[in-house]
């Protein structure tokens, strides 16, 4: 790629106005060209030290292995988490299982109910009598022994015969 | 070069290599998901360097970044490449944990930086990788994490607008808006810190 594109793409890279093709052109071509990297930094400073930060990638023989070591160790963590998780589950319902029997044990009861038994008093059947008054009409009355209050009368036909 | 050079026949190829090894890793095979970190430790780690402007926080991301990666490797979606995903997860971490640093790692910069203001201005067409590098780092400080998050994805690492997006989880006007305004931002701290590395005639 030539200076002279590049200057002429200048004004639309600073504008962010460069089709993506276009720009990563002129990207890789300003990285390497001192004078059109001075070009852009008239235009804007801003992008052009954007372009000449050092593109070197820090090496690392190590990082892959922590990284490895680092998913184990989260591992080992979640499992252990996840163990005592469990094992507070189990101890909240043995708890919760304990508190419940000691609450029944102490509950105060209700006694049952006593069933006082009590001799049966025979029921007397009151003899009927018979009262007559009048002519030609009988009076029935019937009358418990111990109940005064309750009286049961009627009136029967003379020509039935009781 | 970035990692992610996504638009060349050998990047084509990686990448369906990339998806195999994931797949075989899903599968619970380490020695696959082993070559996918031996493949992309230096991109993850170089990205979130350039996120936290800390190497040995970035080490650490990275390591955790990969070993979140290990951990949902069942909800990758073949039709992402691994890569933006693995970038994805690196992304949201180091932002994540520059959030959680907030302000503290900022004033000692601003310290730094007032230490060491003795030493003579270059010409920034004479400025090396590694004096570009420093003053990045220093600049950048002064911007917010998504606006640093963007920036480093899109003109430092050279991903597509559209991936930003995706890793973002924004849509690519508010990536562009975020770019435009990280470069105000650098170009302000520039005038204000580097004035000698001002463009002629430039003002902040």
């Amino acid at each position: 790629m030539s200076c002279g594109k590049v200057c002429g793409w200048l004004p639309a890279y600073v504008a962010l106005g460069l089709g993506e093709d276009e720009r990563q052109e002129f990207r890789a071509h300003v990285r390497g060209c001192q004078e059109c990297r001075r070009l852009l930094w008239q235009e804007d400073p801003a992008l052009a030290m954007a372009l000449a930060l050092p593109a070197a990638e820090p090496t690392d023989g190590h990082f892959v292995e922590e990284v490895l070591a680092g998913i184990h160790q989260r591992r080992v963590e979640k499992s252990l988490a996840r163990k005592k998780r469990v094992w507070r589950r189990v101890a909240a319902a043995a708890f919760l299982f304990l508190a419940l029997g000691l609450a029944y044990e102490r509950w105060p009861r209700v006694p049952p109910p006593t069933v006082v038994a009590t001799p049966v008093q025979e029921k007397l059947v009151p003899e009927p009598f018979v009262e007559v008054e009048g002519e030609g009409v009988r009076v029935y009355q019937l009358v418990s022994e111990g109940e005064a209050r309750t009286q049961v009368a009627f009136i029967v036909s003379p020509a039935v015969e009781l | 070069m970035g990692v992610l050079r996504l638009f060349t026949s050998r990047d084509v190829s990686a990448e369906a290599d990339d998806r195999v090894l994931a797949k075989a890793a899903r599968a619970g095979d380490e020695q696959a998901f082993a070559l996918l970190v031996k493949r992309h430790q230096g991109g993850v780690r170089r990205l979130a360097a350039r996120i936290l402007l800390d190497e040995e926080e970035a080490r650490d991301i990275a390591q955790l970044a990969f070993i979140k990666a290990w951990e949902n490797l069942s909800r990758y979606d073949p039709s992402w490449c691994f890569s933006t995903w693995l970038y994805r997860i690196a992304a949201n971490l180091a932002v994540d944990a520059l959030r959680a640093r907030g302000s503290r790692d900022r004033t000692h910069q601003t310290h730094l930086r007032l230490v060491g203001e003795d030493e003579a201005p270059k010409a920034p067409q004479l400025l090396q990788e590694k004096e570009v590098e420093s003053i990045f780092r220093q600049l950048a400080q002064a911007l917010p994490p998504a606006q640093r998050q963007a920036f480093v994805l899109r003109e430092v690492e050279g991903l597509s607008t559209s991936e930003v997006a995706r890793i973002m989880g924004c849509t690519e006007t508010t990536v562009r808006n975020h770019v435009f305004a990280a470069r105000a931002t650098l170009r302000r701290e520039l005038a204000r810190r580097f004035p000698e590395y001002l463009p002629k005639g430039g003002e902040a």
